[in-house]
């Protein structure tokens, strides 16, 4: 498991960006850490990883505290996928930077997997170019495959979503599903709801440095009042089954039974409209 | 370390009436400062107060403890250059064949120590309390060409991040399982080339998108720019410069007939 407790940190300056946060994720567990612009997610993040060290608190990493852990140590344990990819790339190619981390941790034939991987992410022609080359939202990809490559026992995706077209998206939502079949743990940093609507993670709300609430996807992204709070909007499947359910229509907010409740009904009136 | 060098070059606001005065005048001062420092170099006692005086009216005119927590800290970061400084006076004294452990070298060694942290201080103070866009107009005040200007001022906004993000790629190789913490001297070296190409491209990238946002901002299309910041002198502006360049003059008197 890994653990964040009772953190507290402030920037240079005296910015208080996490306040009292506890965060827990297990293996084959999925937690979206949700909030608005500011919120704090990348600073929970870096401080999980050990980019930065909180003023108060611990991370707890399988049983030890990560301050007492070489940074090496928790890189090959903790995959942390930065929101900005920018200056993630040094090498002179794609492949290369694939095979970076692999050697620097020590593992060896791991060329299937990068094979795999590139074409996951729709990276495999690009394989050869320079990764300078690439598109934001190529790099972004890029830069989740990278540390998939090394197959970590956690894995943190800060906005993973940010910049990706449909296809980007599908990826991301299927890498993040199998992980959590493989039984590794994940954090998904974004404020993007339905994306997280679709996954179905545990959910943490943040806001201003403290958590509002943690709980099942549906129970938090349907509590208008806490997405209010948090300044988010909730997801479509969420407001169009409060209408409903104000017309007086029960129904419920996951979309496979939303549509299917809709779908009956459609058929209902069309079988009406045949036999009137 | 870069991010604590990177604190001592980035201008913040600050209140204070002192911080209020006209740029020029506060390049004045510090260039007294300065001055003031590299020209007592002797006898160590006189040094020291002098020293000692430079860093005080920093402090006094800095007049918050932020400020004051940054030049700490800022002199942390220097530590590396203190002890170096300590071990060349050593060497100097053991090549003469003098003792090091003795008063003199004390005295000596402290006032050196004193006059570098003030030299250090008394130039920081400029750029601690002048906004770049202050900066600017100080320099277009001094009839400098407004390319230039704009190239140094860009150059003195882009530094502090320059060096946040030398941390930045540094941290992402590290968590991709580079170990800097290695104290083999030629890896070490290796990890640093390697981080310093990213933050290359990344620069030659941002001035690149700079030109384009110049050119979108119409820069360069009318000759004689006027400006939205003009400085005046005031009457306490005014006041200050007379009071310490009369300090100022009757310190390098003293310097002369000493
Ligand atoms: N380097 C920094 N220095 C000072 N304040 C920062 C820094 N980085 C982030 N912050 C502040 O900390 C708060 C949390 O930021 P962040 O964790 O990036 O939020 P999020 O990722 O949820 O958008 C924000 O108010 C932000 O302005
Ligand atoms: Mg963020």
């Amino acid at each position: 498991m890994l653990e964040a407790v009772n953190v507290r940190y402030e920037y240079h300056g005296g910015k208080v960006a996490l306040d009292g946060v506890d965060l827990q994720v297990r293996e084959g567990e999925v937690v979206a850490l949700m909030g608005s612009n500011g919120a704090g997610k990348t600073t929970l993040m870096k401080v999980l990883v050990g980019l930065l060290r909180p003023k108060s608190g611990k991370v707890v990493l399988d049983g030890s505290e990560i301050s007492e852990l070489s940074s090496k140590e928790v890189a090959r344990r903790i995959g942390y996928v930065p929101q900005i990819a920018d200056s993630l790339f040094f090498l002179e190619s794609v492949r290369e930077e694939m095979r970076y981390a692999l050697r620097n941790f020590g593992i060896g034939d791991a060329d299937h997997r990068v094979e795999f991987l590139l074409e996951r992410f729709g990276l495999s022609e690009l394989r050869d170019r320079s990764p300078f080359s690439l598109s934001g939202g190529q790099k972004k990809r890029l830069s989740i495959a990278v540390v998939l490559a090394w197959d970590p026992k956690y894995v943190l995706l800060d906005e993973p979503t940010l910049g990706q077209d449909k296809s980007g998206r599908e990826a991301i939502a299927w890498t993040i599903e199998s992980l959590r079949r493989e039984g590794r743990g994940v954090v998904v940093a974004t404020h993007d709801v339905e994306f997280v609507s679709e996954l179905d993670p545990q959910v943490t709300l943040l806001s201003s440095g403290r958590v509002l609430a943690s709980g099942q996807a549906y129970e938090v992204l349907s509590d208008e009042k806490l997405m209010k709070s948090a300044n988010l909007l909730p997801p479509q499947s969420v407001i169009i089954s409060k209408q409903l359910t104000r017309l007086g229509i029960r129904t419920t907010h996951r979309v496979n039974e939303l549509v299917s409740s809709i779908a009956t009904l459609m058929r209902c009136k069309e079988f009406g409209d045949k036999h009137r | 370390m870069a991010t604590s060098i990177a604190d001592l070059l980035r201008y913040r606001e600050i209140e204070s009436p002192l911080i209020r005065l006209d740029p020029r005048v506060k390049l004045l001062i510090s260039i007294y400062l300065f001055t003031s420092t590299l020209i007592f170099d002797r006898p160590p006692l006189l040094s020291a107060i002098v020293s000692t005086a430079v860093l005080l009216t920093v402090g006094l005119t800095l007049h918050s403890i932020e400020a004051s927590r940054r030049l700490l800290r800022t002199i942390r970061a220097l530590s590396f250059f203190l002890a170096f400084v300590v071990l060349l006076n050593v060497l100097g004294f053991v090549t003469q064949g003098l003792n090091p452990l003795t008063l003199e070298f004390v005295a000596i060694t402290s006032s050196q120590l004193l006059r570098f942290v003030a030299a250090i201080v008394s130039f920081s103070f400029f750029l601690l309390t002048v906004s770049p866009e202050a900066l600017a107009a100080t320099l277009r005040s001094m009839r400098l060409p407004h390319d230039y200007v704009f190239a140094m001022t860009a150059a003195v906004r882009f530094a502090p991040l320059f060096l946040e993000e030398i941390q930045e790629v540094i941290d992402s190789q590290r968590l991709r399982g580079v170990d800097y913490s290695t104290r083999n001297p030629v890896k070490r070296l290796r990890n640093y080339v390697r981080a310093f190409v990213p933050v290359v491209i990344n620069a030659l990238k941002r001035s690149f998108e700079m030109a384009e946002a110049l050119e979108v901002k119409c820069y360069g299309a009318v000759r004689n720019r006027t400006s939205f910041y003009v400085l005046r002198l005031r009457k306490s502006d005014v006041m200050v410069l007379t009071a310490t360049t009369a300090v100022f003059a009757s310190l390098v008197t003293l310097r002369l007939f000493l």
